[in-house]
């Protein structure tokens, strides 16, 4: 449903995207691992166009895009179709958590107030959060404020959900229920794009997951494939540091 | 319209020589200002009991009453005071020839004190509650917290404020005129009437301030950037 | 001290004069602001140049002087250029054209370091579920900017109040030149008594403009933490920002 094909970016000198290809079937939860700098959120921006590639194809359904040269009414339609769930949450500081569910619905796709805040109040339901539903962002917490992110996203009925690293910026007893809304969505077979440090969540819910390292895709399966058997030593080696650690922990 | 060049760079170059009263009028007065204005904003930042109300109005008023109106209370209270306090005090003094100038730097002084007052309020106020507890953690005492960890970040932390404040000092001097002091602004005046020709005349200095307040804003930046350069988050591009 | 008050009435009706020329200036000053902000924003390096020096020559040029120039320099001007004589204009013309210059400058950079401040990830989202830039901007990112403007709007109204007095230079009848009036006609007898008066005009309506704000800061608040605290003073940042940020200039 969603291809991502042969995009490169750089950063001034920096190649960050060397050649990336990704392929998403509907229903598909796909989970980005990699450690910083690998290029995973820039990849995530580029194919919403909150970053312009420098080169590559963007496929959704029947619609191809490049990723460079789309046109702004091109992009726009692009994201009639798409969420963004972002690391900060970015929820409109000056709207309530009503509001900034139903303002992506009355303004940008013209459905009536009434019938948004139908919409909207169903969604807040869905994460758990009806009772703030006439909180300002900066009176909730973290957890709170990215279930809403969540909401905002799944009014818009998009075909694909993006995150990035949704959970990185929360604090640590936070982290689950952002995570058990994330798997609620993929048991609905909502698809999703996740990029992730969240390795349980990878594990459990991901029905593909890609890793990448130095701005290139170096392996990619499934969950049982690459946590268990990996082929390529780079990616044994990220997982040995990342899951060691965190068995230590445990 | 027409504008002489000639005009306006003989001018100029008469407006410098008031240029020095000007940064008189600036300097002394910036000067008690720090002085003065210091230790009011401390004693309102602690909430002194009748000294921090009574400093608080005096701001308010100083900020809220424009200059001018200010400099002719001074420039026609101060004579008689003078004149009352040297009689008193049994000093022969001839109060009509006292320099203007007195009656300018006072009336600067007074201003720029309220407002460097609250400047130094807010950037005491700014100070982290952190650095105290820190500096408490390891040993420092009230007092000592106070002057070896807050002022100096205040101080620090002003001097983008006290840029400010000076180069708006600068430009109020301009008001000085109206106590015929010949500053760079008196000297305009006293020039346009001679040739009849105004506009030259104030262009001419109008160059005249624009050099002084930019000298002085860069000179500012340069000590905010050597002083404060640890404290600002490195630039990190992407 | 009952002289002091006896004057207030004969003060009070010039202050009609006063708030003309402020709201005047306020009105035109906010529409050269925006052009100005308009073209600081602009894609073309001279257009942004031009702003940015504007900006620069009207931050750096005391009151007095810009008054003069505009005395002086606009009938002639506009006699040259347009062949419009406004020898015999009314005084207040002047005041509000110096304003205009002077609040067109400050402002355009005032709402320039609101603008900026604005988390970019705000319009992000909004770009993200599904909003035109324009839409983005209106009715997210704007509304946000504007809060943060309040305590450097309060001081720009208390700036325009006080500046504003030097009228009486080019013979401005508001309340600062009748008092100038009063004490001519009374030969400076009473000239400590006029003008303390006057300073009780003054004082108060500085002081209200500052509560008004905060009223208005807080009736804006997103249920959040105040742009300023409860008894601190908004500080002159804009001219901060203008004179520190240089490199956002070349952003």
């Amino acid at each position: 449903m969603l291809q991502v094909k042969d995009i490169h970016k750089s950063f001034g000198d920096t190649e960050v995207l060397k050649g990336i290809d990704i392929d998403v079937e509907k229903g598909d939860v796909v989970v980005i691992l990699g450690p910083s700098g690998s290029g995973k959120t820039t990849l995530l921006r580029c194919i919403e166009f909150l970053e312009r590639a420098d080169a590559g194809r963007i496929v959704l359904g029947d619609t191809e895009l490049d990723a460079h040269a789309a046109t702004k009414a091109q992009v726009y339609a692009f994201r009639q179709h798409t969420a963004f769930i972002f690391q900060n949450y970015n929820l409109f500081k000056n709207k309530n958590a009503l509001h900034n569910i139903t303002e992506g619905l009355v303004v940008g796709r013209k459905v009536p107030k009434a019938e948004a805040e139908r919409i909207a109040r169903a969604a807040l339901a869905d994460v758990g959060l009806s009772d703030k539903e006439a909180s300002y962002p900066l009176q909730l917490s973290g957890g709170e404020q990215q279930r809403v992110g969540i909401a905002r996203a799944m009014a818009l009925k998009p075909d694909v959900i993006l995150f990035d690293e949704p959970t990185s910026a929360l604090d640590p007893e936070r982290v689950g229920e952002v995570l058990e809304v994330m798997k609620k969505l993929a048991r609905n077979g909502t698809t999703m794009v996740v990029v992730t440090h969240e390795m349980g969540f990878a594990r459990d819910v991901a029905t593909k997951v890609v890793f990448m390292e130095g701005g290139v895709v170096v392996e990619e399966g499934t969950p049982e494939k690459i946590f268990t058997d990996p082929a390529e030593p780079r990616t044994k080696e990220f997982l040995q540091r990342v899951i060691g650690r965190t068995a230590a922990i445990a | 319209m027409k504008i002489d060049l000639s005009t306006i760079l003989s001018v100029f170059i008469q407006a410098l020589s008031g240029v020095p009263l000007t940064l008189e009028m600036t300097i002394v007065p910036f000067a008690i200002a720090c002085a003065l204005g210091f230790p009011m904003a401390i004693v309102n930042v602690k909430r002194v009991p009748v000294a921090s109300h009574l400093f608080k109005v005096f701001i308010s008023f100083m900020r809220g009453t424009p200059i001018i109106v200010q400099i002719f209370l001074i420039y026609n209270s101060m004579p008689a005071l003078i004149n009352g306090f040297c009689t008193a005090a049994g000093i022969d003094i001839n109060v009509f020839a006292i320099n203007p100038v007195i009656y300018a730097i006072t009336a600067f002084s007074l201003s720029e004190t309220a407002i460097l007052a609250e400047a130094f309020r807010a950037a005491l106020n700014t100070v982290d509650k952190g650095q105290i507890e820190a500096a408490e953690c390891v040993g420092l005492t009230g007092l000592r917290a106070y002057t070896r960890i807050v002022i100096p970040q205040a101080l620090g932390s002003s001097i983008p404020v006290l840029g400010n404040a000076v180069c708006d000092l600068i430009k109020t001097t301009s008001l000085a005129f109206s106590m015929a002091i010949l500053d760079v602004t008196g000297i305009a005046k006293v020039q346009g009437a001679a040739s009849l020709d105004y506009i030259d005349a104030y262009i001419a200095v109008f160059l005249v301030y624009l050099i002084l307040v930019l000298l002085f804003e860069n000179l500012f930046a340069l000590a905010d950037k050597r002083l404060n350069a640890g404290r600002r988050p490195l630039q990190v591009t992407r | 001290m009952e002289k002091i008050l006896s004057y207030i009435p004969q003060l009070l009706p010039y202050l009609s004069v006063t708030f003309e020329y402020v709201g005047l200036s306020l009105l035109f000053g906010t529409i050269l602001a925006l052009i100005l902000l308009a073209m600081k924003l602009c894609r073309f390096r001279v257009v942004r140049a031009v702003a940015y020096g504007y900006t620069t020559v009207m931050r750096c040029t005391p009151s007095v002087i810009l008054l003069f120039i505009v005395f002086y320099g606009l009938p002639s001007l506009l006699q040259a250029w347009l062949g419009v004589n406004i020898q015999n204009a009314d005084a207040v013309l002047f005041v509000v054209a110096t304003f205009t210059l002077f609040l067109g400058g400050s402002v355009s950079e005032v709402i320039r370091a609101a603008y900026l401040s604005i988390d970019h990830g705000q319009c992000e989202a909004a770009l993200c579920v599904g909003l035109s830039k324009r839409q983005a901007i209106l009715r997210i990112v704007a509304p946000q900017a504007f809060y943060l403007m309040l305590p450097n709007l309060c001081n720009t109204l208390q700036f325009l109040l006080k500046e504003g007095s030097l009228g009486y230079i080019i013979g401005l009848v508001d309340i600062t030149g009748k008092a100038f009036l009063l004490n001519s006609n009374t030969m400076s007898a009473y000239v400590l008594q006029i003008y303390l008066a006057l300073s009780l005009i003054y004082w108060p309506l500085s002081i209200a403009i500052e509560q008004g704000f905060k009223a208005l800061e807080r009736r804006f608040s997103y249920e959040a933490a105040p742009v300023r605290a409860a008894d601190e003073p908004a500080v002159e940042t804009e001219a901060i920002s203008a004179r520190f940020a240089k490199s956002g200039e070349a952003a």
